[in-house]
């Protein structure tokens, strides 16, 4: 719906955001009236860039935090600049000694090559804010303003109904959230109890859409809905991380040659995590008890030939190779036995949240 | 923080995000199996997308 022109449209053709109108924080109706342009159109975009990798969210909330609502001045992000005392010319100066200094470290540890690749986000969010600043900087230009004033007709004064007064509800809810979480936290130290990532970010859904349910009659907090979209996914993913989140990041590999060098738990968060067991010589033949886990990535174990194993297997999403027999899915657990009559028993509790499992024989390859 | 018409938009996100987030506290999503979870996500979804599109949706302020 493209918006009829208002008083506040003819003086200066400000970018602003909707505080009427809106559906969610008013950035599409905001530039769609700067554009002139339904701002269907806008959302679609949005909608559009959520769902196909989710940066949609990312650029909607930086455009709700760079651009004013209508009749301000000033965006929440320069308004807390100005609580700290942080002038824009003050912050340009700290931008630039920024953007040196990490120039200068990436080239001086990996070249500039590296630079210009990894930071790619660093990039984008820079160009948009230059470009919210450019804009803001052309609109606050004084002749300009005189000349657009000079050079519009005089028109009637348009009716514009007062802005609706600000919901204090959206910071209710997120200091319930915050207060909710922390409490959760602390109750699952003081009583021992093991919460798995997924029910925090379970409790923190749960609190934002009770606060979305109180605001269907009092207050509003629509913006809530974005952050618990960004959530959602995050959430998903994390009610699947089942396994123990320890042992840091990478690809490791393990090749114990003797029962010394073996340990009883192998852990990694993210990864692949190598344990090759044909070089091990074990100085019993009774049973031999491993547990290994990678909370997001590949676990592979390789056994010698002719190993007796007893395997438990669990995976939280993804794939389960145990000797050739593939199974894939979500909350997999798999048990193997193989016994030969010579040679201690390896006994394997696997472990992955969100990847594979895969245990081998030596030569048998397919990893 | 006076009391306002139904806001559609607030109460159908508010009980779809409720519902997913007691699913995940419960610990109940790895029981439920993605061919079901994935399909119900995306239909709550579009129906946000329907209430939050709806042309009344823009002039109830009005």
């Amino acid at each position: 719906m493209i918006r009829p022109m208002t008083s506040q449209d003819t003086s200066g053709h400000l970018l602003r955001r909707r505080t009427d109108n809106r559906v969610i924080g008013g950035v599409a109706g905001g530039l769609g009236d700067y554009f002139n342009v339904d701002p269907l159109l806008f959302r679609i975009g949005f909608v559009g860039l959520i769902i196909f990798g989710g940066a949609g969210l990312v650029l909607y909330l930086i455009a709700w935090l760079l651009l004013p609502a209508e009749g301000q001045d000033a965006s929440m992000v320069e308004r807390f600049f100005r609580r700290l005392g942080l002038t824009p010319r003050r912050l340009g100066w700290i931008a630039v000694v920024l953007v040196a200094s990490i120039l200068l470290i990436n080239a001086t540890s990996s070249g500039m090559a590296y630079s210009m690749g990894i930071p790619g986000a660093f990039w984008a969010i820079g160009v948009i804010g230059a470009g919210v600043l450019l804009l803001r900087r052309r609109e606050a230009r004084p002749a300009a303003a005189l000349e657009a004033q000079l050079a519009a007709p005089v028109r009637a004064p348009a009716v514009k109904a007062a802005p609706r007064p600000r919901s204090p509800l959206g910071w209710y809810i997120l200091a319930a959230l915050f207060l909710s979480i922390g409490s959760f936290a602390l109750f699952s130290q003081l009583a021992g109890v093991e919460v798995e990532p997924g029910q925090f970010f379970g409790a923190a859904l749960a609190v934002i859409g009770i606060g979305l349910v109180v605001g269907a009659w009092w207050g509003r907090a629509r913006i809530l809905i974005l952050l618990a979209m960004l959530l959602l996914p995050l959430a998903v993913t994390a009610s699947f991380v089942t396994a123990p989140l320890e042992g840091g990041v990478g690809d490791v590999q393990f090749t114990p040659t003797n029962s010394a060098e073996l340990r009883g738990e192998y852990r990694l968060i993210g990864g692949r995590l190598v344990l090759d067991l044909t070089d091990l010589v074990p100085s019993t033949w009774g049973p031999i008890h491993i547990g290994a886990s990678v909370a997001l990535g590949q676990l592979v174990v390789i056994l010698p030939r002719g190993a007796s194993v007893e395997i438990r297997s669990r995976v939280g999403a993804g794939d389960t190779i145990l000797f050739g027999s593939f199974d894939t899915g979500t909350s997999l657990e798999s048990r193997y036995v193989r016994t030969h009559a010579y040679g201690p028993t390896y006994v394997l509790d696997l472990q992955s949240g969100i990847g594979e499992v895969m245990v081998e024989t030596e030569g048998a390859g397919g990893f | 923080m006076g009391r306002h018409p139904v806001d559609l938009l607030s109460l159908i996100a508010g009980l779809l995000f409720l519902g997913v987030g007691l699913l995940l506290l419960s610990g109940g999503l790895g029981d439920l199996a993605l061919e079901w979870a994935g399909p119900a996500v995306a239909i709550g979804l579009g129906v946000l997308i329907i209430i939050a599109a709806r042309p009344s949706a823009h002039h109830e302020h009005e």
